[in-house]
Protein backbone atom coordinates (compact mmCIF):
# COMPACT_ATOMS: atom_id res chain seq x y z
CA UNK A 1 0.00 0.00 0.00
CA UNK A 2 2.80 2.40 0.91
CA UNK A 3 4.60 1.49 -2.26
CA UNK A 4 1.43 2.31 -4.16
CA UNK A 5 1.04 5.68 -2.47
CA UNK A 6 4.63 6.41 -3.35
CA UNK A 7 3.92 5.62 -6.99
CA UNK A 8 1.08 8.12 -7.14
CA UNK A 9 2.06 11.68 -7.99
CA UNK A 10 0.35 14.99 -7.04
CA UNK A 11 -1.30 15.55 -10.42
CA UNK A 12 -2.87 12.07 -10.27
CA UNK A 13 -5.10 13.32 -7.46
CA UNK A 14 -5.61 16.81 -8.88
CA UNK A 15 -6.61 15.67 -12.37
CA UNK A 16 -8.84 12.85 -11.14
CA UNK A 17 -10.68 15.12 -8.71
CA UNK A 18 -11.03 17.83 -11.35
CA UNK A 19 -12.38 15.42 -13.97
CA UNK A 20 -14.82 13.92 -11.47
CA UNK A 21 -16.01 17.40 -10.54
CA UNK A 22 -16.50 18.36 -14.19
CA UNK A 23 -18.54 15.25 -14.87
CA UNK A 24 -21.20 16.37 -12.40
CA UNK A 25 -21.87 19.62 -14.27
CA UNK A 26 -24.43 18.28 -16.81
CA UNK A 27 -26.39 16.57 -14.01
CA UNK A 28 -26.35 19.73 -11.89
CA UNK A 29 -27.51 21.84 -14.84
CA UNK A 30 -30.37 19.41 -15.47
CA UNK A 31 -31.42 19.50 -11.82
CA UNK A 32 -31.25 23.31 -11.67
CA UNK A 33 -33.49 23.65 -14.72
CA UNK A 34 -35.98 21.10 -13.45
CA UNK A 35 -39.62 22.20 -13.35
CA UNK A 36 -41.24 21.50 -10.01
CA UNK A 37 -44.47 19.49 -9.69
CA UNK A 38 -45.37 19.00 -13.30
CA UNK A 39 -45.85 15.69 -14.97
CA UNK A 40 -42.85 14.58 -16.97
CA UNK A 41 -43.12 13.30 -20.48
CA UNK A 42 -41.50 10.17 -21.84
CA UNK A 43 -40.37 10.72 -25.40
CA UNK A 44 -39.74 7.70 -27.60
CA UNK A 45 -37.31 8.31 -30.43
CA UNK A 46 -36.43 6.02 -33.30
CA UNK A 47 -33.66 6.95 -35.70
CA UNK A 48 -33.63 10.41 -34.15
CA UNK A 49 -37.33 11.06 -34.81
CA UNK A 50 -39.90 11.37 -32.06
CA UNK A 51 -42.45 8.59 -32.57
CA UNK A 52 -44.41 8.69 -29.31
CA UNK A 53 -44.85 10.74 -26.16
CA UNK A 54 -46.41 9.55 -22.93
CA UNK A 55 -47.35 11.66 -19.93
CA UNK A 56 -45.79 10.15 -16.82
CA UNK A 57 -48.40 10.77 -14.16
CA UNK A 58 -49.00 8.71 -11.06
CA UNK A 59 -52.54 7.76 -12.07
CA UNK A 60 -51.64 6.71 -15.61
CA UNK A 61 -52.73 3.25 -16.71
CA UNK A 62 -50.11 0.56 -17.11
CA UNK A 63 -48.92 0.55 -20.67
CA UNK A 64 -46.84 -1.82 -22.72
CA UNK A 65 -45.92 -1.20 -26.32
CA UNK A 66 -43.52 -2.79 -28.74
CA UNK A 67 -41.65 -0.84 -31.40
CA UNK A 68 -39.89 -2.22 -34.44
CA UNK A 69 -37.03 0.18 -35.34
CA UNK A 70 -36.03 -2.06 -38.25
CA UNK A 71 -36.81 -5.49 -39.62
CA UNK A 72 -36.03 -8.15 -37.03
CA UNK A 73 -35.42 -5.62 -34.25
CA UNK A 74 -37.82 -4.89 -31.41
CA UNK A 75 -37.94 -2.79 -28.26
CA UNK A 76 -40.75 -3.19 -25.74
CA UNK A 77 -41.43 -0.35 -23.35
CA UNK A 78 -43.48 -0.48 -20.18
CA UNK A 79 -45.02 2.43 -18.33
CA UNK A 80 -46.28 2.02 -14.78
CA UNK A 81 -47.58 5.28 -13.31
CA UNK A 82 -44.89 7.93 -13.49
CA UNK A 83 -42.13 5.50 -14.44
CA UNK A 84 -41.15 4.05 -17.77
CA UNK A 85 -38.54 1.50 -18.84
CA UNK A 86 -37.38 -0.53 -21.76
CA UNK A 87 -38.74 -3.88 -20.66
CA UNK A 88 -37.16 -6.02 -23.34
CA UNK A 89 -35.36 -5.83 -26.64
CA UNK A 90 -33.31 -8.14 -28.81
CA UNK A 91 -30.06 -6.19 -28.75
CA UNK A 92 -26.93 -8.00 -27.66
CA UNK A 93 -25.77 -5.89 -24.74
CA UNK A 94 -29.23 -5.06 -23.32
CA UNK A 95 -27.94 -1.69 -22.15
CA UNK A 96 -31.33 0.06 -22.40
CA UNK A 97 -33.02 -2.80 -20.52
CA UNK A 98 -30.37 -2.76 -17.80
CA UNK A 99 -30.76 1.00 -17.40
CA UNK A 100 -34.03 0.22 -15.61
CA UNK A 101 -36.83 2.57 -14.65
CA UNK A 102 -36.82 6.20 -15.78
CA UNK A 103 -38.87 8.87 -14.08
CA UNK A 104 -36.85 12.06 -13.60
CA UNK A 105 -36.20 14.72 -16.22
CA UNK A 106 -32.98 13.82 -17.98
CA UNK A 107 -33.29 10.08 -17.42
CA UNK A 108 -32.54 8.33 -20.65
CA UNK A 109 -32.32 4.75 -21.89
CA UNK A 110 -30.52 4.23 -25.15
CA UNK A 111 -30.41 1.15 -27.33
CA UNK A 112 -27.67 2.22 -29.72
CA UNK A 113 -27.71 -0.65 -32.22
CA UNK A 114 -31.46 -0.13 -32.72
CA UNK A 115 -31.17 3.67 -32.58
CA UNK A 116 -34.01 3.53 -30.06
CA UNK A 117 -34.19 6.07 -27.25
CA UNK A 118 -36.54 6.65 -24.33
CA UNK A 119 -36.00 10.04 -22.75
CA UNK A 120 -37.82 11.79 -19.92
CA UNK A 121 -38.41 15.47 -20.53
CA UNK A 122 -40.07 18.15 -18.46
CA UNK A 123 -43.48 19.40 -19.52
CA UNK A 124 -41.81 22.69 -20.40
CA UNK A 125 -40.68 21.45 -23.78
CA UNK A 126 -44.31 21.02 -24.77
CA UNK A 127 -45.35 24.54 -23.92
CA UNK A 128 -42.22 25.94 -25.51
CA UNK A 129 -43.27 24.42 -28.81
CA UNK A 130 -46.67 26.03 -28.53
CA UNK A 131 -45.37 29.34 -27.34
CA UNK A 132 -46.47 32.23 -29.51
CA UNK A 133 -44.52 35.39 -29.04
CA UNK A 134 -46.60 38.55 -29.00
CA UNK A 135 -45.79 41.27 -31.51
CA UNK A 136 -44.05 44.21 -29.99
CA UNK B 1 11.85 -0.42 -38.64
CA UNK B 2 13.82 -3.16 -36.98
CA UNK B 3 12.44 -6.70 -37.02
CA UNK B 4 12.53 -6.71 -33.24
CA UNK B 5 10.37 -3.59 -32.97
CA UNK B 6 7.98 -4.94 -35.57
CA UNK B 7 7.51 -8.23 -33.74
CA UNK B 8 7.08 -6.38 -30.45
CA UNK B 9 4.38 -4.21 -32.06
CA UNK B 10 2.67 -7.29 -33.49
CA UNK B 11 2.78 -8.91 -30.05
CA UNK B 12 1.10 -5.88 -28.50
CA UNK B 13 -1.60 -5.81 -31.22
CA UNK B 14 -2.31 -9.52 -30.70
CA UNK B 15 -2.46 -9.08 -26.91
CA UNK B 16 -4.82 -6.11 -27.28
CA UNK B 17 -7.19 -8.07 -29.53
CA UNK B 18 -7.17 -11.11 -27.21
CA UNK B 19 -7.70 -8.96 -24.11
CA UNK B 20 -10.67 -7.25 -25.81
CA UNK B 21 -12.21 -10.60 -26.76
CA UNK B 22 -11.46 -12.09 -23.34
CA UNK B 23 -13.22 -9.22 -21.64
CA UNK B 24 -16.32 -9.54 -23.83
CA UNK B 25 -16.80 -13.08 -22.49
CA UNK B 26 -17.66 -11.73 -19.04
CA UNK B 27 -20.71 -9.77 -17.97
CA UNK B 28 -20.09 -6.01 -17.51
CA UNK B 29 -18.26 -5.26 -14.29
CA UNK B 30 -19.85 -1.89 -13.58
CA UNK B 31 -23.55 -2.43 -13.08
CA UNK B 32 -24.03 1.21 -12.12
CA UNK B 33 -22.69 2.58 -15.41
CA UNK B 34 -24.50 1.26 -18.49
CA UNK B 35 -22.03 0.27 -21.18
CA UNK B 36 -18.84 0.87 -19.19
CA UNK B 37 -16.15 -1.78 -19.31
CA UNK B 38 -12.87 -2.46 -17.53
CA UNK B 39 -11.08 -1.83 -20.82
CA UNK B 40 -8.29 -4.35 -20.45
CA UNK B 41 -7.16 -3.55 -24.00
CA UNK B 42 -6.25 -0.05 -22.81
CA UNK B 43 -3.45 -1.70 -20.87
CA UNK B 44 -1.75 -2.31 -24.20
CA UNK B 45 -2.25 1.33 -25.21
CA UNK B 46 -0.55 2.41 -21.98
CA UNK B 47 2.38 0.01 -22.50
CA UNK B 48 2.72 1.08 -26.16
CA UNK B 49 2.73 4.75 -25.19
CA UNK B 50 5.76 4.21 -23.01
CA UNK B 51 7.72 1.89 -25.27
CA UNK B 52 6.86 2.78 -28.87
CA UNK B 53 6.66 5.87 -31.05
CA UNK B 54 3.40 7.82 -31.27
CA UNK B 55 2.45 6.66 -34.80
CA UNK B 56 3.01 3.03 -33.81
CA UNK B 57 0.87 3.43 -30.68
CA UNK B 58 -1.88 5.01 -32.75
CA UNK B 59 -1.62 2.17 -35.26
CA UNK B 60 -1.98 -0.41 -32.48
CA UNK B 61 -5.19 1.29 -31.29
CA UNK B 62 -6.60 1.42 -34.84
CA UNK B 63 -5.82 -2.23 -35.63
CA UNK B 64 -7.11 -3.42 -32.27
CA UNK B 65 -10.42 -1.55 -32.63
CA UNK B 66 -10.95 -2.63 -36.25
CA UNK B 67 -10.03 -6.27 -35.56
CA UNK B 68 -12.34 -6.51 -32.56
CA UNK B 69 -15.17 -4.97 -34.57
CA UNK B 70 -14.61 -7.49 -37.37
CA UNK B 71 -14.46 -10.45 -34.98
CA UNK B 72 -17.43 -9.75 -32.80
CA UNK B 73 -18.68 -6.20 -33.09
CA UNK B 74 -21.27 -4.07 -34.78
CA UNK B 75 -21.00 -0.75 -36.56
CA UNK B 76 -22.03 0.93 -33.33
CA UNK B 77 -19.50 -0.88 -31.19
CA UNK B 78 -16.87 0.18 -33.76
CA UNK B 79 -17.90 3.84 -33.53
CA UNK B 80 -17.95 3.54 -29.76
CA UNK B 81 -14.55 2.00 -29.28
CA UNK B 82 -12.89 4.05 -32.02
CA UNK B 83 -14.01 7.36 -30.53
CA UNK B 84 -13.25 6.18 -26.99
CA UNK B 85 -9.87 4.78 -28.00
CA UNK B 86 -8.70 7.86 -29.92
CA UNK B 87 -10.05 10.32 -27.36
CA UNK B 88 -8.43 8.54 -24.42
CA UNK B 89 -5.15 8.28 -26.35
CA UNK B 90 -5.10 12.04 -26.97
CA UNK B 91 -5.90 12.86 -23.35
CA UNK B 92 -3.33 10.39 -22.00
CA UNK B 93 -0.75 11.89 -24.34
CA UNK B 94 -1.55 15.36 -23.06
CA UNK B 95 -1.42 14.31 -19.41
CA UNK B 96 1.86 12.47 -20.03
CA UNK B 97 3.43 15.78 -21.08
CA UNK B 98 3.21 16.92 -17.44
CA UNK B 99 6.25 14.79 -16.76
CA UNK B 100 7.07 11.75 -14.63
CA UNK B 101 7.59 13.79 -11.47
CA UNK B 102 4.08 15.25 -11.65
CA UNK B 103 1.93 12.39 -12.91
CA UNK B 104 2.27 8.60 -12.69
CA UNK B 105 1.27 5.87 -15.12
CA UNK B 106 -1.74 5.24 -12.89
CA UNK B 107 -2.83 8.88 -13.17
CA UNK B 108 -2.37 8.83 -16.93
CA UNK B 109 -4.40 5.63 -17.17
CA UNK B 110 -7.18 7.03 -14.95
CA UNK B 111 -7.49 10.09 -17.19
CA UNK B 112 -7.54 7.70 -20.15
CA UNK B 113 -10.38 5.72 -18.58
CA UNK B 114 -12.44 8.83 -17.88
CA UNK B 115 -11.92 10.32 -21.33
CA UNK B 116 -12.62 6.97 -22.99
CA UNK B 117 -16.05 6.90 -21.37
CA UNK B 118 -16.59 10.58 -22.18
CA UNK B 119 -15.88 9.82 -25.85
CA UNK B 120 -18.35 6.95 -25.79
CA UNK B 121 -21.04 9.08 -24.17
CA UNK B 122 -20.51 11.70 -26.88
CA UNK B 123 -21.29 9.10 -29.54
CA UNK B 124 -24.33 7.95 -27.54
CA UNK B 125 -25.41 11.57 -27.25
CA UNK B 126 -25.08 12.11 -31.01
CA UNK B 127 -27.03 8.95 -31.82
CA UNK B 128 -29.71 9.71 -29.25
CA UNK B 129 -29.68 13.38 -30.28
CA UNK B 130 -29.98 14.29 -26.64
CA UNK B 131 -27.67 16.08 -24.23
CA UNK B 132 -29.32 14.25 -21.33
CA UNK B 133 -26.96 11.41 -22.09
CA UNK B 134 -24.25 13.39 -20.31
CA UNK B 135 -26.19 13.00 -17.05
CA UNK B 136 -24.57 9.57 -16.85
CA UNK B 137 -21.16 11.21 -16.83
CA UNK B 138 -20.57 10.92 -13.04
CA UNK B 139 -21.22 7.17 -13.16
CA UNK B 140 -19.17 6.74 -16.30
CA UNK B 141 -16.31 8.80 -14.82
CA UNK B 142 -16.35 6.72 -11.66
CA UNK B 143 -16.22 3.54 -13.74
CA UNK B 144 -13.39 5.12 -15.76
CA UNK B 145 -11.45 5.98 -12.59
CA UNK B 146 -11.76 2.45 -11.19
CA UNK B 147 -10.92 0.82 -14.52
CA UNK B 148 -8.09 3.28 -15.21
CA UNK B 149 -6.61 2.71 -11.77
CA UNK B 150 -6.33 -1.04 -12.17
CA UNK B 151 -5.15 -0.82 -15.77
CA UNK B 152 -2.54 1.75 -14.69
CA UNK B 153 -1.44 -0.39 -11.76
CA UNK B 154 -0.99 -3.40 -14.04
CA UNK B 155 0.77 -1.23 -16.64
CA UNK B 156 3.11 0.09 -13.97
CA UNK B 157 4.20 -3.41 -12.98
CA UNK B 158 4.52 -4.63 -16.55
CA UNK B 159 6.66 -1.64 -17.54
CA UNK B 160 8.97 -2.19 -14.55
CA UNK B 161 9.44 -5.78 -15.67
CA UNK B 162 9.98 -4.88 -19.31
CA UNK B 163 12.76 -2.59 -18.12
CA UNK B 164 14.28 -5.32 -15.96
CA UNK B 165 14.29 -7.76 -18.87
CA UNK B 166 17.10 -5.73 -20.33
CA UNK B 167 15.59 -6.15 -23.77
CA UNK B 168 16.05 -3.73 -26.63
CA UNK B 169 12.62 -2.31 -25.78
CA UNK B 170 13.33 0.84 -23.80
CA UNK B 171 10.93 2.72 -21.61
CA UNK B 172 10.59 6.27 -22.87
CA UNK B 173 10.92 8.56 -19.91
CA UNK B 174 9.11 11.53 -21.39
Amino acid sequence: MQKLLKTLKPFDYILTAFALFLSFIPLILTLVHKQPHTNNIAVIKMNGDVVDQFVLSEDADRLEKTYYPAEGLYNTIEQVGDQIRVKADNSRNQIAVKTGWLSEVGDIAICLPHRFVVEVQGEKSFSEENLILPFF
Amino acid sequence: MKARELSYTALLVASAIILGLFESLFPPLFTFAPGAKLGLANLITVIAMFTLSLPMTFLIILIRVLANALIGGTLFSLMYSLTGGIFSFLVMLLVKQLGAHRVSIIGISIMGGISHNFGQLTIASLVAQSLYTYNYLPFMSLAGIIAGFFVGLAGNYILIHIEQLGSSIRIKHY
